[in-house]
């Protein structure tokens, strides 16, 4: 045996880690300056390529592929190769994902300011950009199913899993949804048409949701989480209950994006029926984290990284107590097409996605450069000024989205409507401030985060870490 | 006497199979065999710098 099979390769990790705070900080910057356009419509400048309309896609795809993709490559190559005793498999093929990978988000900061769009939410990316996302997809698919493939450890941990399903089901996603007729270089059509295509993109959006954004960082829960509390699962038992029902449920809640629409009722029914029966699987994964703490719930007054471990765990049981209630069809006829939605959202993004994996690397990174942290003090900042930051940004649009929806469907005793669209504008006005706020203090924490970091990598060294030989057979 | 059509025959079929799934998985997971397996699984994550035991190893 030579060194590199003795050895954990860490390198693409360590790449994938800290893109992870560069495109975080990218998009989060997007982030703020569209919240900015919205308050203050001047600062579209009047020019397109730096309009609402462009940027808001480049800001959706830079936070959820950029920033939330690279965390979830670092986090799922460390732990497969962690938690199965093993060295990465086809190491210069992970290599290539992460350098395609960054070649897509570049593709994307050019072609979405530039107008080039599919005009499909969360899949935008056109035709070339997506095949090329394809190729990186599935190389990524081999070097993690490789790596399984290759483990010294009979039993496949259940971070794994998560990952797994994850890798599979959005590649399954994405070419299903970006199927699309070529007509030039940069434009094509969706090969469905009408209700269908609705349905099939609301299928992908939801399911990016459930498996980009839930099962992915959910398997960084399960390593994370364990591993900074120093204590187990749980409940491993519920771990498995959690994953099969999460993936089983998952996939039909698409269609409550698409309630009151010209989808079939039936449809519907179905997405709400899936969509309030998905309440269980998501707290019983999100009780398994929090209780994981249990018999070291004192960790938590100390351990600025815990702190973020758990706050992102109960943003997930709040979202994922709220998200059920909102596909309830009469609760959507309010919600829908407000703020409300963007509150959720954000309150899923930011809370859970952004905060577990802000954890994770505050855990990884100095792991990976053989160092500790430079400042724990800065962590503990970073917390407070991204909780309150959240904070601001969900309650301010909460208020706003319930005041548009029921502003809208004011009515006088004549039928007549109480209120113009404009009134309804003017009244969200303080809100949009206020969250513009919320994302400044959130973007303000990334910049701490980013400052701590550079200063962690540069008091560090990359040593290989060794991978501990197994006790011999007697 | 009316045939179920075979849309709405695979759709029943697939709430069934999905039912029953979910409950093998439940007995699956709580039986007691199980238990010892799952414990040790249960700290992979913390023990991920230990030795691996001899029957954790994977037998090929």
């Amino acid at each position: 045996m030579n060194d590199e099979t003795m050895t954990y390769d860490y390198s693409v990790v360590r790449l994938f880690a800290l893109s992870t705070i560069v495109l975080g900080v990218f998009g989060m910057m997007i982030g703020v300056l569209i919240a900015s356009q919205m308050a203050w419509p001047v600062l579209n400048f009047d020019t397109p390529w730096l309009s609402f309309g462009r940027l808001r896609p480049l800001h959706t795809n830079t936070v959820i592929f950029g920033f939330g993709g690279s965390a979830l490559f670092a986090t799922s190559y460390y732990v497969v190769q962690r938690t199965c005793h093993t060295r990465l498999f086809a190491p210069a093929l992970a290599k290539f994902t992460f350098y395609g990978w960054m070649l897509v988000i570049a593709c994307a900061a050019i072609t979405l300011p530039l107008g080039y769009t599919s005009s499909k939410e969360y899949a935008e990316l056109e035709w070339p950009i997506d095949i090329l996302l394809t190729i990186v997809w599935l190389s990524y698919a081999v070097v993690f199913f490789g790596t399984i493939a290759k483990r010294r450890v009979s039993h496949i941990y259940v971070a794994n899993w998560f990952f797994g399903s994850f890798i599979l089901t959005v590649a399954m996603l994405h070419v299903v949804n970006s199927a699309a007729l070529p007509v030039s270089f940069l434009k094509s059509y969706s090969v469905y048409s009408g209700v269908q295509d609705a349905m099939v993109q609301w299928w992908y959006g939801h399911n990016a949701v459930g498996f980009f954004l839930t099962a992915g960082f959910l398997g960084i829960m399960y390593y994370f989480i364990p591993k900074q509390a120093g204590r187990p699962v749980y409940s491993y038992r519920l771990s498995v209950v959690h994953f099969w029902s999460l993936s089983f449920t998952y996939i039909w809640a698409g269609p409550h994006h698409l309630h009151y629409t010209a989808l079939p009722d039936w449809t519907q029914s179905l997405g709400m029926a899936f969509s309030l029966i998905l309440l269980a699987p998501s707290w019983g994964g999100m009780i398994n984290g929090v209780m994981t703490l249990s018999g070291a719930w004192g960790k938590l007054r100390t351990d600025p990284i815990l702190k973020f471990l758990i706050v992102s765990v109960s943003f997930y049981g709040m979202s994922t107590f709220e998200g059920p209630m909102m596909a309830i069809k009469t609760v959507n006829a309010l919600s829908h097409y407000t703020d409300w939605t963007i509150g959720h959202v954000h309150s899923g993004a930011l809370g859970w996605v952004a905060m577990v994996s802000i954890g994770a690397m505050y855990f990884l990174i100095p792991k990976l450069f053989n160092t500790k942290i430079y400042s724990e003090k800065l962590i503990e900042t970073h917390f407070w000024i991204a909780t309150i930051g959240i904070v601001l940004y969900i309650t301010s649009m909460w208020i706003s989205g319930i005041m548009q929806g029921l502003m809208w469907r004011a009515i006088n005793s004549d039928g007549t409507l109480t209120y113009s669209f404009v009134e309804s504008v003017q009244a969200m006005h303080p809100f949009y401030i206020i969250r513009t706020g919320g994302g400044a203090l959130f973007l303000m924490g990334m910049f701490i985060m980013a400052y701590n970091i550079v200063k962690t990598v540069m008091q560090g060294k990359s040593v290989p870490a060794v991978i501990p030989e197994p006790q011999v057979a007697h | 006497m009316e045939f179920l059509s075979t849309e709405v025959f695979w759709q029943s079929a697939w709430t069934v199979f999905a039912f029953v799934f979910f409950i093998v998985v439940i007995i699956w997971a709580w039986s007691g065999k199980r238990k010892d397996n799952f414990d040790t699984a249960a700290r992979m994550a913390l023990d991920d710098d230990e030795a691996l035991s001899d029957e954790q190893q994977r037998k090929r």
